[in-house]
């Protein structure tokens, strides 16, 4: 490991890379992928469950009170199907919460290594040159004109 | 109207105006014509010339309306019989210093990178670098690949001179501009390894010492190898970068969220010939890159 001076245990690699932390706390000891999952996945579980029961007691014990009526009414009024609907959509909303972590994730992995090379760009359909001479031959036997694209930076690579 | 009526060419000047072969000397007498004749500086813009070298057309502006005008205006005044004759070019070796090739037998990493967030509306010149890509290449010697490969049969931290040198000169925000790299004392920590299963992951921290510059990421993706040959090497760096350079000005104020592609190029890309920007003045440098 090629580690200079601040490691791992520096507050502002510990927040973006926490989870790929051993059990004391280097990076020696790496969990595996599938550790990780499991790993992360208990938690979820576990943060899931706590939170669904804190919101339930604080629904019971504003059940009676005045500013509660209308979702009281709302609930009594529903069918049994309209009420596995609203518990469904409850449940999701509170785990999109528990599991919507900045941490960099295989799925954001995939999509940004599929997003990030831009597609159908039209300059990379124009038959460029990238040395001055063979652009000369070839403006030579087609009789046409150089279109000289010259920058800081190549134009095709950085910028 | 490029497709059909020229043959256009993209150069980094910063090369042309300094070699000294045949390519230089041309270029030379194209922009010499020009308003930027002080080869000590930038030449940069678009310019329109005849197969002698006789320049009919120059402009510095990325409108398209101007540059659109600037090859009409170059064809109406072109007499496609003018040189049946060209003068010889003189030399034709290439200056070594400046004409830089991948290594042989090695291989070339692509890299795409993009600003994801962070950015407020501003004018119409800022903007347009506000959804652009920044693209580059890295190159590995045949040795280093060879390293490489045996990393991703046997798993282990990724060869330390390939880590330094994607550290240090492809995890920058060169979105906007070249941008500056990092020196090695302002790797403040890297640490990038691949499991048996090829799995790529890592973490990096890059700052400048007055702190002024950043970055903090992390590395996922993945690398297959069969033999010595790498059928994969695909992987993302994402994290919070700030600051800016000297030509990369207008970057979002404080931190803002970058990421990094890098995969194998197939040859097929217009790009995949083009020398990396760090090893521009230094290519020793770059391959030195623990340095």
């Amino acid at each position: 490991m090629h580690r200079r001076k601040g490691g791992v245990d520096d507050p502002v690699l510990n927040r973006i890379g926490k989870n790929q932390l051993g059990p004391d706390g280097s990076d020696r000891g790496k969990f595996r992928l599938h550790q990780r999952v499991l790993f992360g996945a208990f938690n979820a579980l576990a943060a899931a469950v706590c939170s669904h029961l804190l919101i339930a007691i604080a629904i019971m014990s504003t059940w009676n009170s005045p500013g509660f009526s209308d979702f009281q009414s709302i609930w009594t009024g529903s069918l049994p199907v309209q009420k596995l609907f609203l518990m469904v959509l409850f449940v999701m909303s509170t785990d999109l919460t528990v599991f919507g972590c900045d941490d960099f994730t295989f799925r954001e992995f995939e999509k940004l290594h599929a997003e990030l090379v831009p597609q159908n760009e039209t300059w990379k359909t124009i038959p460029w040159h990238t040395n001055l001479l063979s652009a000369r031959r070839a403006a030579v036997e087609q009789k046409k004109l150089i279109f000289i694209w010259a920058m800081d930076g190549h134009p095709l690579g950085c910028t | 109207m490029l497709k059909n009526d020229f043959i256009p060419v993209a150069i980094d000047q910063w090369y042309q105006r300094q070699q000294k072969d045949a390519e230089g000397d041309f270029y030379r007498k194209i922009a010499g014509q020009g308003p930027r004749k002080e080869f000590s500086g930038t030449t940069q813009g678009r310019y329109i010339c005849s197969p002698d070298g006789t320049l009919l057309g120059y402009n510095n502006n990325r409108g398209p309306e101007r540059i659109g005008e600037l090859m009409k205006s170059a064809l109406a005044n072109f007499d496609p019989n003018s040189f049946d004759s060209l003068d010889p070019l003189g030399s034709t070796t290439p200056d070594p210093e400046y004409h830089l090739q991948s290594p042989a037998d090695g291989l070339i990493l692509r890299v795409h990178s993009k600003v994801l967030d962070g950015y407020t509306p501003t004018n119409e010149w800022t903007s347009v670098f506000h959804g652009a890509t920044g693209r580059d290449n890295v190159w590995i010697t045949a040795e280093e690949k060879r390293e490489l490969a045996q990393c991703i049969r046997d798993g282990g931290d990724l060869p330390a001179m390939i880590a330094h040198r994607i550290a240090r000169f492809h995890l920058v925000d060169n979105t906007r501009g070249e941008p500056p790299r990092w020196a090695n004392s302002e790797i403040r920590s890297l640490g990038i390894s691949i499991d048996k299963q090829g799995i790529i992951s890592g973490k990096v921290w890059l700052e400048t010492k007055d702190g002024k510059r950043g970055f903090t990421a992390q590395l996922l993706g993945f690398a297959k190898a069969e033999g010595d040959s790498i059928t994969r090497f695909d992987f993302v760096a994402k994290g919070d970068f700030w600051g800016s350079g000297r030509y990369t000005h207008f970057a979002p104020v404080g931190k803002f969220t970058l990421a990094i592609d890098f995969r194998i190029a197939d040859g097929t890309d217009p790009s995949d010939s083009i020398a990396p920007h760090g090893s521009k003045g230094w290519v020793e440098g770059y391959f030195e890159s623990l340095k």
